[in-house]
């Protein structure tokens, strides 16, 4: 570790406070996993010799596709100067919206 | 999911996944080997897994400033930890704090359950006394950061269930304890 800089991210988050429920978003639960759970797999892939492999899904927040109708203003910077008042419909889920951790 | 011959087990939290199976033909891409997972360690040995939380353990002891104990080989007092008078704690929410970080010990701990069960009986009004008994847990923690949980392979997936009840045991209003777990294998 040093004081250079590896890489810049950026990220698009939106204001899920603004939200409303039933009209924006229904279900906000996010699904979590019991220990006995994990402890039943590891017990059955030891007694069958079974090899166990891990993987990663990238920004699986982002991956979500949309049920209900959520619109998004343009972001502060990015505004399309020819059609300022326009907004766009998400059809994919953003960090802060009320569903995302349910992706 | 079972395809024809084959078994899979998956194992989903957000973004982590474990994937199991007789077959180990997937169309995903996978990290490898299994080595850690939600905070837990797993190693291979010959007899089965290790499942260890020794990173958690002690990120946790260094945050709460705990990483020169006393080195103890006990983990609650023989003492019963009770609601009687006793001054109370001056930082109940940092109190809080280490009881919520404690719960997540005892997932490959079974050893501190009962310890960290009883301080938890006491979150809505901490004393001193409390607060004694949370360190005493720590400084066991300190000693035994590498214990965890030995998976090893088992003939039989019977399950089995124990329970105690130590009747009316508790000193402040007489109420009973009682506990119950369940092997598999």
């Amino acid at each position: 570790m040093d004081d250079n800089v590896e890489r810049y991210k950026a990220r698009l988050v939106v204001k899920g406070l603004t939200q409303q429920e039933g009209i924006d978003y229904s279900e906000t639960f996010s699904p979590v996993i019991k220990q006995a759970t994990i402890k039943l797999v590891f017990s059955i892939v030891v007694s069958y010799n079974w090899n166990i492999h891990q993987l990663d899904i990238h920004n699986a927040f982002l991956n979500d596709i949309l049920v209900k109708k959520v619109y998004m203003k343009q972001p502060s910077g990015f505004v399309d100067s020819t059609l300022p008042s326009h907004v766009g419909q998400l059809y994919k889920s953003l960090y802060d919206l009320k569903q995302a951790p349910r992706a | 999911m079972s395809v024809g011959v084959d078994i899979f087990y998956l194992l989903l939290y957000v973004n982590d996944i474990l994937l199991t199976g007789s077959n180990s033909e997937f169309k995903l891409r996978d990290l490898g080997v299994i080595h850690y997972f939600l905070g837990i360690e797993v190693q291979s040995t010959a007899m089965g897994l290790m499942l260890r939380q020794h990173k958690y353990i002690l990120d946790i002891l260094t945050r709460v400033g705990m990483t020169f104990c006393k080195l103890i080989d006990t983990l609650i007092s023989t003492f019963k930890v009770t609601i009687l008078p006793n001054p109370l704690f001056s930082d109940p929410t940092r109190f809080h704090q280490v009881v919520g970080a404690l719960q997540y010990f005892t997932f490959m701990r079974p050893d501190i359950c009962f310890a960290v069960n009883r301080v938890c009986q006491f979150i809505h009004a901490p004393t001193y006394s409390h607060w004694g008994a949370i360190k005493h847990i720590l400084c066991y923690l300190w000693v035994t950061t590498s214990y965890g949980l030995h998976i090893t392979r088992s003939s039989s997936f019977a399950l089995h269930g124990f329970t105690n009840t130590d009747w009316a045991d508790s000193i402040d209003d007489l109420k009973s304890t009682e506990g119950y777990l369940v092997f598999f294998g």
